[in-house]
């Protein structure tokens, strides 16, 4: 089943330490840990960066394994960055396992720089998913609204962008279920998506995604006609619901997060640099 | 008191072909209308005609006095008009079920506590206190459709219409979504249309119209619009089941010719007697 592939964008339910954080410190962090990840320059500061996933999924009561399935959707990107690492790195290397012409070559450095590439890859997707499944759609947009609320002075539509976010994200569980009926309905008429070559399971995907297509263009368009019905009219005039308060959790989420970068500097400082 | 006045109003998708050809009629406030009729009849079109969603080609559609064509009282028609409708899917803006309902009072400007007031009005009416917190996307249709019609009465609008809203739905969704309209019009004293193929469904309702080529062919109580069988067919709809049936079993004198049979009890209490009689 698709539906259940699809973690990424889907909110999971309980109370927890995270889930109570300020979606904008959230967003935040969640920057900063992007930026430190690829601050890292070698394995102890790689581990410092999964010790603080770890610690995030820990705090956040989330399964472990919802945030270890939204790195399914990326694993064909990994393995195609892997591969391009592996063969095409450039940098300098010290022994060679293979080599044909002037530019396919294995190295240590290669595979090195490779795995490396890979880790901060699923680290990036495991972390992002980490914010997405204790927020909620609608928390997550209005922290980005309220982030870039500076740029309404440049008259930026800040407002309807997150909304259009929000909206997408609360479309994704439905259109799943979607393309999985229409899947079936293909299926069910001789349609083949499992075998042949990678070429023609990806021609095999058409009569999926045209159909699909077409229904969301209905489906927006049965979805203005509902907004307007219930008095949408933009964000003049519009009052919110949901207060956003800082807590004393958004401190500590802070403070841990200084932790890490202080410890991947350090860390950068003491160890070998790999990359 | 006066509610919805079309006067005189057609409306064209395509030029020449009108979905809805001079239709006129009078809706009071408090009433619980239905309106029935085949695919193409103009139903669902009268039913964005009056909350504003489109404009008369001409003709006018006022609402408490408000003309849907000015552009200054849109806001305010939409406002006392809530609509739901077919597909629950496709008329949530937010993943949980709070957050969506809070979408509509947030959109006319209501403050914070007087939201979280409407909220708890909008469960409590629709009986879905439970799904306050839940991700619209884990419930069932009977149960998203509720939270949709929750969605629109935070806005707390005197006419709600229903546009095909139930027709998605298993019978025990129906219900569900039924039971809850039925409250709204008899407690809270909103003016329902629901727009329907369900013969049972519309006979719940004060009055029923049955509309054919996008003009109202005839109007009535339930009893008086059940009681034209043969009209009902030409306009290319059928009779409630039970109906049927006692229409049937009266042409074979097996029950009584001048009883009432419109429901599945009366029918079951008509037969009860004439197996007695046996």
């Amino acid at each position: 089943m698709l539906k259940n592939n699809l973690s990424f964008g889907q909110y999971y339910q309980t109370k927890s330490f995270i889930h109570s954080m300020d979606a904008r410190i959230k967003i935040l962090l969640l920057i900063a840990y992007f930026i430190t990840i690829f601050l890292v320059k070698n394995f102890w500061g790689f581990l410092a960066c999964g010790a603080f996933l770890v610690l995030s999924v820990a705090f956040s009561k989330v399964p472990p394994l919802s945030v270890l399935k939204s790195l399914k959707g990326i694993i064909f990107l990994i393995l195609f960055t892997v591969l391009l690492n592996v063969f095409f790195y450039g940098g300098e290397y010290e022994v060679v396992y293979f080599k044909l012409g002037n530019f396919l070559l294995v190295s240590d450095a290669s595979l090195k720089f490779a795995g490396f590439m890979a880790l901060r890859l699923s680290m990036l997707i495991a972390g992002s998913s980490v914010l997405t499944l204790t927020t909620t759609p609608v928390e997550l947009t209005d922290g980005i609204e309220s982030l870039l609320y500076p740029l309404k002075l440049i008259k930026f539509p800040v407002h309807e962008l997150a909304l259009i976010m929000s909206i997408a994200l609360r479309f994704i569980p439905t259109l799943a279920e979607e393309a999985d009926r229409i899947m079936c309905a293909q299926k069910a008429r001789g349609g083949d998506f499992e075998s042949g070559s990678f070429i023609s399971r990806v021609k095999a995907m058409i009569p999926i995604l045209i159909p699909l297509l077409v229904s969301s263009f209905r489906r927006a368009e049965e979805l203005g006609d509902a907004m307007d019905a219930r008095c949408y009219s933009g964000s003049k005039g519009r009052t919110r619901y949901k207060k956003m308060k800082l807590s004393y959790r958004d401190l500590v989420g802070a403070l841990v997060y200084g932790a890490l970068l202080t410890a991947v500097i350090l860390l950068n400082a003491t160890f070998i640099n790999v990359i | 008191m006066q509610a919805i006045k079309l006067d005189n109003v057609t409306f064209e998708y395509e030029e020449g072909i009108f979905a809805v050809n001079g239709i006129s009629l009078e809706i009071n406030q408090g009433e619980y209308i239905a309106v029935v009729g085949r695919n193409g009849s103009g139903k669902s079109t009268v039913a964005k005609l009056i909350n504003g969603l489109i404009s008369p080609k001409s003709g006018s559609v006022t609402v408490f006095g408000m003309d849907t064509k000015g552009k200054k009282d849109i806001f305010e028609i939409r406002k006392r008009v809530g609509m739901v409708f077919q597909n629950p899917d496709n008329q949530m803006v937010a993943t949980i079920v709070e957050d969506d309902i809070a979408f509509g009072p947030e959109n006319i400007g209501v403050q914070r506590e007087e939201i979280a007031r409407r909220i708890d009005f909008a469960l409590k009416a629709t009986n879905t206190e439970e799904f306050r917190h839940r991700p619209a996307s884990q419930l069932s249709g009977g149960q998203k459709q509720r939270v949709a019609i929750a969605g629109v009465l935070a806005i707390k609008p005197q006419i709600l219409i229903l546009d095909e809203a139930t027709s998605m739905l298993d019978p025990k969704g129906r219900a569900e979504v039924n039971e809850v309209i039925r409250r709204l019009n008899k407690e809270e004293g909103i003016t329902v249309i629901t727009v329907t193929h369900y013969m049972e469904e519309a006979f719940e309702a004060d009055k029923i119209i049955v509309m054919k080529g996008g003009d109202v062919a005839f109007a009535g109580t339930p009893e008086e619009v059940f009681s034209c069988e043969k009209e009902l067919e030409e306009c290319g709809l059928a009779l409630p089941r039970a109906t049927y049936i006692g229409n049937r079993l009266k042409e074979k004198n097996i029950i009584d010719k001048n009883a009432k049979c419109f429901t599945a009890k009366d029918l079951e209490v008509l037969l009860c007697e004439s197996f007695a009689k046996i």
